[in-house]
């Protein structure tokens, strides 16, 4: 199979310079690919690195060494050396994140956050707003809660916001950090159906995913961590 | 030099004044200003001003231009706010009768240079007459943008939007354009003038005119000019056209409608009466009108 | 597999777009430690660039040297408007002022600063429009209505001077004013620096909001981090005139490199 995104020889460590300069190896020669329609689980045990993997695959940790090569417009972008407004248009169109934690922004409404994604590559505000509507639906959000800012939501609340977001465009590469993480199994599954409409429309997917009843029904594949030393 | 011999010559001997009170050499250099400020209408053009024997802020300004223009053969004429009669007029003409020994008068179709404050007569100018204007403040854009050194950019590039933001205001505060006298105008579609605190009912006259316009600021030593038959246009809105004043009642005393009154209280009890400010065009009505009474 | 990076070429797919700002070497120096070390620096129409650093180093002198009001002693500025680039500092000061006039925006820290006192804030809005020609009263009061509403302040207040608005309100208005006339570029120096935390929020959400509606680009000097993770899409740590470290607004508050850099974001209180 064609793979989609490939990561080839790519560690990283962190320099703490304010901290007597120690290094801390996180990653170490990771080779790795993943192919439209695929989804790939990164296992291994707390502190093997899935994190700071996932984490430099949407280029948010700079690798030291080695490329991120992902198919964007027809041409491998690398993830490691490219230009900031590449990354962004990258991220914009082709590489999605959902993670547990939102960032909220300061009087923002569910809706909004849902629909900004949409909006931000130019997709009409009716259909939109109809996608945040579908995806909040599906993932129990309150519809009293649609128009408020969700800065006073429950945690599970701002969770599902956030899911919802990454999932309102069909990215054809996305990363999950542990989404489903603290979400009873009712919306767990409501996540995971979500990953699998995902997969069908041809995404290639990475995550990360604590509970081992989730992982089976979402991977492919396995991709095994151990720590870097 | 041997003309400026002969010029000294003739100078009364017991007068102890140069002709026009002003030497030679200082009606050359403030002769070149006024030429540089015909060459470009409206722009300011700073001169060396010269003590004279009266304080600033009693039309210095326009007395240096008049000693540098007024020749031997010229007729002058002096008024403020349009009468020939007040202190200043009479003193500023009594002033050059003395110093250049020329004919004066109060006509204004007999004048050759008119000094004025505040006004411009009521009869239209004629081609060969100089008016000269005692301006008080010459900058227009002082009151929006006080420092010199951006003002002057202001004038540099044309960047007039801020006098607008003024108009604006106005409007805002009054409903209309208050601004009724000193109202900001545009010369020869370059630079923005401020035409002395004229009332704007004169604004229109200062458009195409056919006498050449002088003003003088004496404090802050600048002149700038209107050559004859130039484009002056007053600033407005197209919602706020430029409107000058009118009045509800001809003048009590020789019933025009079309001149500009002043309101005049004439007793105690709060009485008061509208007349021409124009006292020269004032008589004339009045002298006209009674004519055919006579014959 | 591994001959797939050969298949495909490796282009960027954004080098035809060129920057709307560009500088090329620049640099100021007042004296040892003031001022800036020559760099290079890029922007392209709709993207935020956050300016971050202690006082001090150089941020604000930077900004002016970018926006036009600073005549930098080496390098130049480019910007470039339709076919044309303009090289602020080799064209002609009409040239420049009317660029800076219609294409550039600047909001100081202290709004007073960038407004007329005692103008209405109607005519503060207005004088941008006026400046270019604009000459019916009727249609500029309805543009200021307009941008009055843009920025959340209760129109009824047009015709109040600004002297008697609130700090958030006075930096509003500051912003509308700039933005009337559809600025292509607009330059913030510390824009929240002088308010009170909740009325930043609000400031700093109206500022994000306008920015990806109106597709500014943004040149936006400050020191909170918070703020350069809110609006900017990148960010250049300066430190003592010296560039530091630069990159996605992300990447280097989350995984920073420099010495420097790693001193900032440790020092920001967790929430």
């Amino acid at each position: 199979m064609e793979p989609f995104m490939m990561a080839k020889n790519i560690s990283k460590s962190f320099v703490l310079h304010n901290q007597g300069g120690v290094e801390l190896k996180v990653l170490q020669g990771h080779d790795f690919s993943v192919a439209s329609g695929e989804c790939v689980v990164l296992s291994g045990s707390s502190g093997s690195g899935k994190s700071s993997l996932l984490r430099s695959l949407y280029g948010n940790y700079q690798v030291n060494q080695g490329e991120i090569l992902v198919k964007h417009n027809d041409a491998w972008l690398d993830l490691a050396r490219a230009e900031p407004r590449q990354i962004l248009q990258l991220r914009r169109h082709t590489l999605g994140w959902v993670s547990q934690f939102l960032r909220v922004i300061p009087r923002l409404s569910a809706l909004d956050i849902v629909m900004q994604p949409q909006l931000d590559v130019g997709i009409p505000h009716q259909q939109a707003e109809t996608k945040a509507c579908e995806l909040l639906t599906h993932l129990n959000v309150p519809e009293h809660l649609w128009h408020l800012a969700p800065a006073t939501f429950s945690g599970g609340e701002q969770q599902r916001v956030n899911i919802a977001r990454g999932f309102a465009l069909d990215y054809p590469l996305l990363l999950l950090d542990e989404p489903t993480a603290s979400l009873d199994e009712h919306n767990a599954n409501q996540v995971i159906s979500l990953i699998h409409r995902a997969k069908a429309n041809g995404a290639a997917i990475v995550g990360i995913f604590h509970d081992t009843w989730v992982r089976d029904q979402v991977a492919d594949r396995i991709y095994p961590m151990q720590a870097a030393h | 030099m041997q003309r400026f011999n002969q010029h000294l010559a003739t100078l009364d001997a017991d007068l102890g004044y140069n002709f026009g009170y002003l030497d030679e050499q200082t009606k050359r250099m403030i002769r070149r200003a006024i030429l540089k400020g015909i060459a470009i209408p409206g722009y300011q053009v700073p001169f060396g001003g010269r003590e004279m024997p009266m304080p600033y802020g009693w039309g210095t300004g326009g007395v240096m231009l008049s000693a540098a223009v007024l020749g031997r053969d010229d007729v002058f004429k002096v008024i403020d706010q349009g009468a020939d009669d007040t202190t200043n007029a009479v003193s500023i003409r009594q002033f050059f009768a003395k110093v250049c020994q020329i004919d004066t008068t109060t006509s204004t179709d007999a004048a050759s240079v008119i000094q004025t404050r505040h006004r411009i007569p009521e009869q239209a100018l004629k081609h060969g007459q100089i008016l000269i204007y005692q301006v008080p403040i010459p900058e227009p854009l002082r009151f929006i943008e006080p420092r010199e050194t951006e003002t002057q950019k202001m004038h540099a590039l044309a960047e007039y939007g801020p006098m607008q933001v003024k108009l604006y205001e106005d409007i805002v505060k009054y409903g209309y354009i208050a601004t009724s006298y000193a109202y900001p105008v545009m010369v020869n579609q370059r630079y923005l003038m401020d035409p002395s605190p004229i009332p704007k009912f004169d604004n229109p006259k200062l458009n195409q005119s056919p006498a050449l316009m002088l003003f003088g600021a004496g404090r802050e030593k600048r002149i700038y000019c209107i050559p004859p038959y130039t484009e002056v246009a007053s600033l407005d809105f197209a919602d706020h056209p430029f409107a000058v004043q009118q009045w509800s009642e001809p003048c009590s005393l020789c019933h025009s409608t079309t001149s500009f009154l002043d309101e005049v209280l004439i007793d105690d009890q709060g009485q008061r009466m509208f007349v021409c400010s124009d006292t020269d065009y004032c008589q004339q009505q009045q002298a006209s009108k009674q004519e055919p009474c006579h014959g | 597999m591994d001959n797939l990076a050969y298949v495909l070429p490796q282009t960027n797919p954004l080098a035809s777009e060129l920057p709307l700002l560009q500088a090329e070497q620049l640099s100021q120096w007042f004296a040892p430690g003031k001022g800036f070390a020559p760099l290079d620096l890029s922007l392209y129409r709709g993207e935020v660039l956050a300016i971050v650093g202690e006082s001090g180093s150089g941020k604000t002198t930077l900004l002016k040297a970018l926006s036009g009001r600073l005549t930098p002693q080496q390098g130049q500025v480019l910007y470039r408007h339709g076919e044309q680039a303009a090289n602020l500092y080799q064209i002609s000061e009409a040239q420049r002022r009317n660029i800076m006039r219609q294409d550039f925006g600047i909001v100081h820290q202290h709004p007073m600063d960038g407004l007329r006192p005692r103008i209405s804030a109607g005519g503060n809005i207005g004088e941008r429009l006026m400046e270019v020609g604009w000459r019916h009263y009727g249609d500029i009061r309805a543009q200021a209505k307009s941008w009055l509403s843009a920025v959340e302040i209760d129109i009824d207040r047009i015709d109040d001077l600004p002297i008697t608005f609130s700090g958030g309100m006075a930096q509003r208005l500051q912003i509308a004013r700039n933005l009337v006339t559809h600025p292509k570029v607009v330059f913030m120096d510390e824009p929240t620096g002088g308010l009170d935390v909740s009325v930043q929020a609000r400031l700093l959400d109206l500022i994000r909001k306008l920015v990806s509606e109106l597709q500014l680009a943004v040149v936006i000097v400050t020191h909170d981090l918070a703020v350069a993770r809110l609006l900017a899409h990148r960010i250049m740590v300066m430190k003592q005139g010296e560039v530091v470290e630069a990159g996605l607004t992300d990447r280097v508050l989350d995984d920073p490199q420099h010495p420097y850099t790693q001193l900032l974001v440790s020092s920001v209180l967790q929430q």
